[in-house]
C-alpha cells in the first residue's frame, strides 16, 4: 500500500535517512525500531510531507506521492500523529478535532460533523473534555485527542511517531489496545516506536533502523526479543 | 470629573482606530510568531491611494475607502512575499529587518508619486456634533467608533466561526501540527496578513478622515500606534489588541488635556514600559502564556 524506495533526507545538515526501503502492505500494523537519531521521525515526516526528500520515492496506493505537500498527503488518505502528541493547547477538544477534519469542512461537512460525534462516542473522555482547551489535559488525554485528530482526516494509512512517548505504564497498554483495535477495522498502520516491547505485540511486520538505513526486517518472530530490544536501543554499535 | 469622561469619549474614539491597528500587528504576528515593522507603511501607501482616487476622480467616501483598503492590502501581500514567505521561518531577525528595508522602499515610492508630502484626504460628515448630555463627540468620531467596532465584531466572527478562521487559530498555536492536519500554512498565512492589511486600511482610512490630510510620515505613526497598542494589551491576544487600543487612546487623551500636547506620547511610552515591566506579556497576554507554559510542561 505505501512503498518507500532509496529514501534519502536532510535534517538540517545532517543525512538523516541514507537510502531508506520500507513497504507497509494493507491492513498490516508495520513497525520501526531503532535507537534515537536512527531516523525514524524524519522517516516519518518525509512521508507525510513535512520534510522534502532529497532522493527516492514515496508511493501511495500505485501513486508517487514524493515531496507532495503535507495538505495534499493528508487529502490522499495519509495522516500522522506526531511526536508528543503537538496538540493546539489553547483551542477547545472540539476545535482541535474540527481542525482535523480541516481537508474536508469545505466538501463534506456533514459527515465531518458525524466522525465528529463517532469520535466522541469511541473516546468518551473527549466527550468530557469537548469544551476546554487541550492543554488542560493530561498526557494520556493528548496523545487520544491526537489520534482522534488524525482519524478525523478519515485516513486509510496511520503513521503514528512514538506514541506511547512518555506516558504511565497502564495508558501505553491502552493506547497500544487503541492502535490494535484500528488496525482491526481496517486502518493500515505505520508505527514508530521505541518501546520495542509493546510495538512487538501489535506488530505484524517490523523494521530495524540504524543510522539512517535499514539493519534488518523481519516478522515478529524472526529475531529473538531481547536482541531486537538491545539492537532498537542500542543499534548495531551496541550489539 | 466632567472633562475627565469626555477626554475618555474622545480617547475611546481615537482608541479605536488604535484597537484596529493593533488587531492587524498581532494577526500577523499570531500566525508568524515574526513583527512586520512595514505594517504602518503599508497602510499609508493605501491612505496614498484612496488620495489619489480622491484627487483624480473625484471619488466619493465609499470608493477612496474601497481604494485605500485594496491598496494596503496590495502593498501588504507585497511585504508577506518579501520578507516572510522568502525568508526562513528561523530567521525572525532577518524578517524584521527587512520589513524595516522595505519600510523605506514603500516611503520613498510614495514620496516620489505624491512629491508636495501633504495632501487632502475627504472627511466624514462634514464637522457637524453630536451631543449626549452634557457630553459631546465629533461626528466624525462617532462615525469611527462604530465602524471599527463592527470590524472588530467581523474579525471575531470570521477567526471564531468559520472554516479559514480555524485554520488561523491552528497556524497560530502550532504551524506544525496545522500542517499535519492538512492544512495550507503558506496560503493561510497570506490571507491572514490580507487581512490583516484590510483592517489596517480601514484605520488608515478613519483616521485620515478624521484629519482631512495626509502625509507620507503617517507610516511611522501607524506602526507606533499599532505596536504599542498591541504591545499593552499582550502580543498574539485579539481581545488584549482591542483593550491595549482603547486604554492607549483614553491616555492620550487625559495627558493631552491635563499636561499638553509636548507630553502626550512621553506618557504613551511611559504607560508601555510600566506594563512590561510589571506584566510582560502584556495585560492579556500574560494568561495565555502562562496556560501555554503549563501545556508544555505536561507534554
Amino acid at each position: 500500500m505505501l512503498e518507500v524506495e532509496g529514501l534519502v533526507t536532510n535534517y538540517g545538515m545532517i543525512e538523516a535517512l541514507k537510502g531508506v526501503d520500507i513497504s507497509v502492505p494493507e491492513g498490516r500494523i508495520t513497525c520501526v525500531l531503532g535507537p534515537n537519531g536512527a531516523g525514524k521521525t524524519t522517516l516519518l515526516m518525509t512521508i507525510a510531507g513535512l520534510l522534502r526528500p532529497r532522493r527516492g520515492s514515496v508511493t501511495f496506493e500505485g501513486r508517487d506521492i514524493t515531496g507532495a505537500s503535507s495538505a495534499a498527503v493528508v487529502r490522499r488518505g495519509i495522516a500522522l500523529v506526531p511526536e508528543n502528541r503537538l496538540v493546539f493547547p489553547d483551542m477547545t477538544v472540539r476545535d482541535n478535532l474540527v481542525a482535523g477534519a480541516y481537508t474536508r469542512l469545505a466538501r463534506e461537512r456533514g459527515e465531518a460533523m458525524a466522525d465528529l460525534d463517532r469520535m466522541f462516542e469511541r473516546f468518551p473522555v473527549l466527550k468530557e473534555r469537548a469544551a476546554l482547551n487541550a492543554g488542560t489535559l493530561s498526557g494520556g488525554e493528548q496523545q487520544m485527542l491526537a489520534v482522534a485528530r488524525a482519524l478525523m482526516t478519515k485516513p486509510r494509512c496511520l503513521l503514528m511517531d512514538e506514541p506511547s512517548l512518555g506516558l504511565a505504564p497502564l495508558i501505553v497498554a491502552e493506547v497500544f489496545s487503541i492502535i490494535r483495535e484500528l488496525n482491526e477495522a481496517g486502518t493500515t498502520i505505520l508505527l514508530v516506536e521505541q518501546n520495542a516491547h509493546m510495538a512487538l505485540t501489535v506488530a505484524h511486520h517490523f523494521f530495524l533502523l540504524d543510522q539512517g538505513r535499514v539493519a534488518f526486517d523481519g516478522d515478529p518472530g524472526a529475531m529473538a526479543e531481547d536482541e531486537v530490544i538491545q539492537r532498537a536501543y542500542l543499534g548495531s554499535a551496541g550489539g | 470629573m466632567a472633562d475627565f469622561l469626555q477626554n475618555c469619549l474622545d480617547g475611546i474614539a481615537i482608541g479605536a482606530a488604535y484597537a484596529l491597528l493593533a488587531l492587524g500587528f498581532t494577526l500577523i504576528f499570531g500566525v508568524l510568531r515574526r513583527l512586520n515593522l512595514s505594517y504602518g507603511p503599508s497602510i499609508m501607501a493605501g491612505v496614498f491611494a484612496g488620495t489619489a482616487a480622491y484627487m483624480a476622480f473625484n471619488a466619493g467616501l465609499a470608493e477612496v475607502a474601497i481604494a485605500t483598503v485594496i491598496g494596503a492590502v496590495v502593498v501588504g501581500a507585497y511585504i508577506e512575499r518579501l520578507c516572510f514567505w522568502a525568508i526562513r521561518k528561523d530567521m525572525a531577525v532577518a524578517s524584521m529587518v527587512s520589513s524595516f528595508v522595505i519600510w523605506m522602499q514603500i516611503e520613498e515610492g510614495v514620496t516620489l508619486l505624491f512629491p508636495d508630502r501633504t495632501y487632502a484626504f475627504p472627511g466624514i460628515l462634514a464637522d457637524s456634533v453630536v451631543e449626549f448630555g452634557p457630553f459631546f463627540l465629533r461626528a466624525s468620531s462617532l462615525a469611527m467608533l462604530a465602524i471599527a467596532a463592527l470590524a472588530v465584531l467581523g474579525l471575531l466572527a470570521l477567526i471564531y466561526r468559520t472554516h479559514f478562521g480555524l485554520a488561523v487559530r491552528a497556524v497560530s498555536e502550532n504551524p506544525e501540527a496545522a500542517r499535519v492536519a492538512g492544512v495550507n500554512t503558506g496560503l493561510v498565512t497570506l490571507l491572514a496578513f490580507a487581512c490583516a492589511s484590510a483592517l489596517g486600511g480601514l484605520a488608515g482610512f478613519l483616521i485620515a478622515a478624521g484629519d482631512q490630510q495626509i502625509t507620507p510620515l503617517f507610516g511611522l505613526w501607524a506602526t507606533f500606534k499599532g505596536l504599542i497598542a498591541m504591545m499593552l494589551g499582550g502580543m498574539g491576544s485579539i481581545p488584549g489588541a482591542v483593550l491595549g487600543g482603547l486604554l492607549l487612546g483614553t491616555v492620550e487623551a487625559n495627558a493631552l488635556w491635563y499636561l499638553g500636547v509636548e507630553t502626550r506620547d512621553l506618557i504613551a511610552y511611559m504607560l508601555l514600559f510600566a506594563v512590561l515591566t510589571f506584566r510582560p506579556g502584556g495585560l492579556m497576554g500574560q494568561a495565555a502564556l502562562m496556560a501555554r507554559r503549563a501545556a508544555e510542561s505536561r507534554v
